[in-house]
């Protein structure tokens, strides 16, 4: 397939605005403006995007909600908060080529009647906070940005936010919170953020990746990207792929290639030829598969008939010399640090987690710890306010389900390690 | 009329006398049923209910009473008075304790409500005095009642 | 579109408004849900998962009641053994790393969490991990921080924020690591209203004032209400063994640091116990018959001498309705003067009850537009403050502010009018209104208020004759004003309606021969015809020699104003009821003790004209009494017929004699309509122009300034040092 997100990444200084435009940067732009925003939206709804955030919701519906909403103030938001263990897709946009972005929010802003958008930035990317403010610096220069766009009576104002280093903020309405100088923990929905918002006007929040999708299925309609890829989820997608493998790496490939193809066609198999173990196939809060799973399409549909998640398509590789449980305790002092303190279930329960792990790894496991493990995620589960709760107790449950021998062995020799 | 001459030989030759003595004759001889109250005193019975005394704490310098009121409040017969205040760290300090044996009816069940096993009973029953103040106990005399009853020498108060 | 929805909570159908949470419902079913972090006052926030419900044919399988709104048809299922087992796992979560240290806090018994963990019988915990240890803080004045046992419902820091516009407690940290903190973890430096330790559900906010000093279910509880303002808030008196221990809110009400705190003044140790006479120039102990008889042999001989019109009467917007009724009807048939007026009707804006009759301060929140023209209304009438943060935190209604400094209103006005003072802004604002001039703020307000279709207007305490002009022009600009006068003391209205007036009987009916002869024939004695003089002309008359005895009930003029100190002096006699030796009761020739308002029964008016009663939690301290018990013995010993058992007999004849009271119950107000003052130009306030330039005893006083009872009360004197070192 044809590169389209990364087309331009390879390219030297593309994050130029001069360079960009070269290589058909804004191009879009214009065949956007000439349509009606409502033809923007149903578009997009045709191309039946998926927000490549995480959940998977439909772009085209949300934009549609918010777009209906009456009042003329309205805010697109770019979340741009890649706090995923293992997600490096983002990044590269935002480092190469962040007019794609731009040019992408430009006409997100157009289709649902927003003049104003943020990039909330994670904290932990400081070298894309210049390259972001200096790409939208250049389009401000260069029109694509403030007032009278093209001259099309388009407005638009863009400025990027850095956040505090919080994962929680990566949850669109914390993420808000966040944005509007509260204290980041999600808030209660509805209202949903397409009807109130930031700032309680309505509010699409939409991924790096999903916004630089626009300018394409504007360019080349949306009935022709709905045939690249997966039937229900089509388009090009970036897996971030990390772990055991030859050439780890950030792949676009279209939606639905199954792992074996990304891990030993793409990615040139497991390192050193050692035998896969296992694979989280979209960032750290999607439950882990197996070998047996390889041939699974890497779509959201069809990962989620495996047990799994398509996620953020952050995939971590892990061959056999990998102990499950030191992955599982990792995943957890993660969820635990992360946990926004705000419901019981994810606050105690990540903690409790934790301590458990801590135990594990010291050597101190008990008989039925494995027991007090899937307690204390039953207790967690269906409880939480926000997904970080849920995604938490993935790891612990699905490295439970599949190498319990791991946890047995680990109790049984009370081996130290870290 | 044989009833008539059993009954006459009966009361001549005096048998039910000499019967009576002689029942009289082997009491005699067998250990008495009374005993000698107060010099002699029964042995209590476990879990016998008698006058309350207040244990001490670990450090055996202080009841081991934290003030919780439950026992105020399960008294049935409002015997009990509880008064806390804050200590120089913020810490909870029993400033009285107050019994009255005059209300009390030894049900025990401030015994049984004290989430540490502060109060607790003594088999001890003769509780009479001379003096009407004599029977409010204080925090001190439970816990003197304690020390004689443990015969732990380590009260100071008095 | 249709204005309800039909929901089903455990098979009972109840039609609710579509905004309106499952929660809500649940309510309106009469079925209980159990909550901790969910609180009438506040926004739904969702964060303790206790109040977790099932409905029917939802993807999920367990919902939060608290934050998910209803829909139509939906069938809620509040109790099945999924749910059960749900919350007793998320109790289990609670406790992980609670103290378990109920035997010791002040909260068991009264505790949520206590009550949930009983009723879902969790035993042993699962939880055999290290307990974390979180040390408390005790650094604050009032309020102590039991941080390890918070459950960090959120509850403090959201009251504070929403319902205060405080915003000083807030979340620090982040996970499992959470708590509730203040700015850098420093001392506590807010209002000290203490709401937040009244919401806690759990003991981790606890009072200095009520630190160990007894269990809950050993309180005895007694309603009454605060009088520290004119709000009329109502609060619960909590006893142990006779003794006041605590003050909480009465369900669903709200009180200010004054009222939760400030009742320890009733313990001080400068208590008046024992009734004084001066005996060569020294104010001694004296019996009650010893005071009683100078007090009717000198006030007999001044009234033979001079006559009855040479002694005055100031009256006390502390006392009861009763007590403010039986003064006028002392000074009035026992005296047999209309000398009766009071001091604080300086402190009130002019047209007061005339012109601007207040509405509920619950509606407040119900008008589209709030404009304070009286930018310290939050601390002189704290509930007013609580109400207009409510209409714009939870109402989302829209504030203008005259202000010329900055407080918490500052932080949610929707725009701000820095003027000094309210009528430097109505020049401003009125043409503004009117011709569309202005710019800036003024321009912003004026397009505010002309959208508004209702509007609630905060008066200033303080009303000059030129503003009160221009409010009334205002009010007339406004579509669907309702005003809302700033009365910062207790129970002045209630001593208005009793007439403590030298031209007014109870009711506000005028003197004049009608209504004297109405009172004289239900009095039964002679009384007075023509009008007395006011506070000031009393005053006046003291310096000149023609009032030659002052009787002075619960009012501390002296104090106020050290300048009245030579006037008082003229006095040949001086008598003062007072709970305290005040800087007048000093200058006495008796004091009489009175008991405070913890101590008597009664009622009182507040400023929404509401009828409230007030309960004795305490006996009388040593040998003081309430003062309508005072009154009548004086009276009596005087000669007057006043047989009055209790409060209540007073209350009868209140009834019977003003028109007002007549079938008023407790509780409910009586209508602006119903005044004979309605609408008239007279002026209830004293204060004009010419008095202010005198400056005769203006002096101001704020939430926690110095005033009789407040300056003797041990908690809230803890606020102030601390307010000024910091």
């Amino acid at each position: 397939m044809e590169k389209m997100l990364l087309k331009r990444v390879d390219i030297p200084n593309a994050n130029d605005i001069d360079v960009a435009l070269k290589h058909g940067a804004y191009g879009a732009l214009s065949a956007a403006f000439g349509m009606r925003p409502v033809d923007v939206v149903n578009e997009v709804k045709r191309a039946t995007l998926r927000g490549r955030g995480g959940a998977g919701f439909p772009t085209g519906l949300k934009w549609e909600l918010c777009a209906r909403v009456p009042g003329s103030l309205k805010y697109l938001l770019c979340n741009a908060d890649e706090g995923e263990p293992g997600t490096i897709k983002d990044r590269f946009i935002l480092h190469q080529d962040p007019h794609l972005l731009i040019e992408g929010m430009v006409i997100s802003g157009y289709a649902i009647g927003a003049e104003r958008g943020y990039i909330y930035l994670r904290y932990e990317y400081p070298k894309a906070i210049g390259i972001l403010e200096k790409a939208i610096e250049q389009a401000y220069a260069k029109g694509y940005l403030g007032k009278n766009i093209l001259g099309k009576g388009v407005n638009f104002d863009l400025s990027v936010h850095r956040g505090a280093g919080a994962y929680i903020c990566g949850e669109e309405t914390a993420l808000i919170e966040s944005l509007e100088g509260k204290r980041g923990q999600p808030r209660i929905r509805p209202p949903f953020p397409a009807s109130q918002g930031a700032w309680r006007k309505p509010t699409v929040i939409n991924n790096v990746e999903t916004l630089s999708n626009i300018p394409f299925i504007i360019g080349m309609g949306g009935d022709a990207y709905a045939k690249i890829g997966a039937e229900t989820a089509p388009g090009p997608k970036i897996y971030g792929v990390s772990g055991h493998v030859n050439k780890p790496g950030v792949y676009e490939l279209p939606m639905g290639t199954t792992l074996r193809e990304i891990i030993y066609t793409h990615c040139g198999g497991i390192k050193g030829g050692k035998k896969l173990k296992a694979v989280i196939p979209g960032g750290a809060s999607t439950p882990i598969l197996t070998e047996s799973h390889l041939d699974v399409k890497m779509d959201f549909n069809s990962l989620v008939a495996a047990g799994s998640m398509l996620g953020s398509g952050a995939v971590m590789v892990m061959d056999e010399t990998v102990d499950m449980v030191n992955v599982a305790y990792v995943l957890v002092r993660f969820f635990a640090h992360e946990s926004c303190g705000k419901c019981t279930p994810c606050r105690e329960g990540t903690a409790w987690l934790y301590q458990v792990y801590t135990r594990l790894m010291h050597g101190e496991g008990k008989e039925g710890d494995i027991d007090l493990l899937l307690y204390i995620c039953e207790t967690v589960k269906g409880k939480c306010f926000c997904p970080l709760g849920e995604g938490a107790i993935q790891p612990v449950l699905s490295s439970i389900k599949h190498f319990r021998a791991d946890y047995e062995a680990r109790i049984k020799s009370g081996v130290v390690s870290h | 009329m044989s009833n008539k001459l059993k009954k006459a030989i009966k009361t001549i030759f005096l048998v039910e006398i000499v019967q009576g003595l002689a029942l009289t004759l082997k009491t005699m001889f067998t250990p008495s049923v009374t005993r000698q109250y107060p010099t002699v005193k029964r042995k209590a019975f476990a879990g016998s209910r008698g006058l309350h005394y207040m244990d001490r704490d670990d450090s055996g310098l202080k009841e081991r009473c934290i003030g919780c009121g439950l026992c105020e409040a399960v008294c049935p017969s409002k015997a009990i008075t509880v008064v806390t205040i804050p200590g120089p760290e913020r810490e909870k300090l029993v400033a009285s304790y107050e019994l009255d044996l005059l209300r009390c009816v030894f049900c025990g069940f401030c015994v049984d409500a004290c989430p540490v096993n502060a109060i607790k009973m003594t088999p001890d029953f003769e509780l009479a005095c001379y003096q009407r103040r004599d029977v409010f106990y204080t925090k001190e005399r439970l816990m003197d009642v304690g020390d004689r009853y443990l015969h732990r020498k380590t009260g100071g108060s008095k | 579109m249709e204005n309800t929805v039909t929901v089903t909570i455990d098979g009972i159908t109840v039609k609710v408004k579509p905004t309106a949470t499952i929660l809500d419902a649940a309510k309106q079913a009469g079925v209980r849900i159990p909550v901790l972090c969910a609180d009438d006052k506040l926004h739904p926030y969702g964060s303790c998962r206790i109040c977790l419900v099932e409905i029917e044919k939802s993807p999920r399988k367990f919902t939060p009641s608290c934050t998910t709104p209803v829909a139509d048809n939906m069938v809620v299922k509040t109790m099945t053994p999924d749910l059960f087992e749900a919350r007793k796992r998320i109790l289990e979560l609670l406790l992980c790393h609670h103290p378990l240290d109920c035997p010791v806090c002040d909260k068991a018994g009264n505790c949520q969490l206590q009550d949930l963990v009983h009723e879902y019988g969790l035993g042993p915990s699962k939880f055999t991990e290290k307990k974390r240890v979180v040390p408390p803080n005790y650094k604050s004045a009032v309020i102590d921080r039991e941080v390890a046992r918070c459950v960090l419902c959120g509850k403090c820091v959201r009251v504070c924020r929403e319902q205060n516009a405080v915003g000083e407690l807030a979340f620090t940290r982040r996970g499992k690591e959470s708590k509730v903190s203040t700015d850098f973890d420093q001392q506590l430096d807010c209002e000290f209203c203490g709401e937040c330790v009244e919401i806690c559900p759990v003991g981790a906010l606890t009072t200095k004032q009520f630190k160990y000093r007894g269990r809950t279910w050993n309180m005895e509880r007694t309603q009454s209400v605060c009088n520290y303002c004119g709000c009329g808030c109502r609060m619960v008196y909590e006893t142990r063994q006779g003794r006041i221990v605590r003050v909480r809110s009465a369900a669903r009400n709200y009180l200010c640091g004054k009222g939760r705190f400030g009742w320890d003044a009733v313990h001080h140790a400068d208590r008046l116990t024992t009734p004084l006479v001066r005996v060569s120039g020294e104010l001694v102990p004296a019996t009650w018959d010893e005071a009683l008889a100078m007090v009717v042999t000198n006030l007999n001989v001044i009234k033979n001498k001079r006559g009855a019109d040479s002694i005055g009467g100031l009256g006390s917007v502390r006392t009861t309705n009763e007590e403010s009724y039986l003064f006028q009807k002392f000074m009035r048939s026992a005296i047999g003067t209309n000398n009766v007026d009071m001091l604080a009707r300086l402190k009130v804006p002019k047209g007061l009850n005339t012109t601007f009759f207040s509405g509920e301060l619950s509606n407040i929140s119900g008008h589209d537009v709030v404009l304070v023209l009286d930018g310290d209304v939050a601390e002189l009438n704290p509930l007013t403050g609580i109400e207009i943060v409510r209409a714009v935190n939870r109402n989302y209604k829209k504030l203008i502010l005259v202000n010329s400094g900055y407080n918490k209103l500052n932080r949610i006005a929707s725009c701000v009018l820095e003027y000094v003072s309210p009528d430097a802004a109505l020049a401003d604002l009125l043409p503004a209104l009117k011709s569309g001039q202005g710019t800036g703020a003024v321009a912003d307000a004026a397009a505010i208020l002309k959208e508004a279709t209702s509007v609630a207007v905060i008066i200033p305490a303080r009303l000059p004759d030129g503003t009160y002009y221009q409010v009334r022009e205002l009010l007339s600009l406004l579509k669907g004003a309702t005003t809302y006068p700033v009365v910062k003391r207790s129970n002045f209205l209630g001593a208005l309606d009793m007439g403590v007036l030298p031209g007014y009987y109870p009711g506000y009916q005028k003197v004049s021969p009608d209504v004297v002869s109405r009172f004289a024939s239900a009095w039964n004695c002679m009384l007075p015809e023509i009008p007395g003089k006011n506070a000031l002309e009393m005053l006046d008359a003291i310096k000149q020699g023609s009032i030659a005895a002052l009787y002075i009930m619960g009012d501390d003029p002296a104090g106020s104003d050290a300048g009245l100190k030579p006037v008082l002096e003229k006095l040949e006699f001086l008598v003062v009821q007072d709970i305290f030796l005040t800087e007048t009761a000093k200058m006495a020739d008796v004091v009489l003790p009175a008991v405070s308002s913890a101590e008597k029964a009664g009622t009182l008016t507040s400023l929404e004209r509401r009828l409230q009663g007030i309960s004795p939690a305490e006996e009388p301290l040593g040998d003081a009494q309430p003062d309508w018990n005072i009154l009548q013995t004086v009276a009596k010993k005087m000669g007057s017929a006043m047989h009055y058992a209790s409060p209540s007999d007073i209350m009868k004849e209140i009834r019977a004699l003003v028109p007002l009271y007549a079938d008023l119950a407790v509780g409910s107000v009586w209508p602006a309509e119903k005044s004979p003052l309605h609408g008239s130009e007279t002026n209830l306030s004293l204060l004009s122009d010419s008095v202010e330039k005198n400056d005769v005893i203006t002096s101001e006083r704020l939430l926690f300034s110095s005033g009789t009872t407040t300056t003797r009360s041990k908690e809230l004197t803890t606020v102030c040092t601390f307010k000024v070192e910091a």
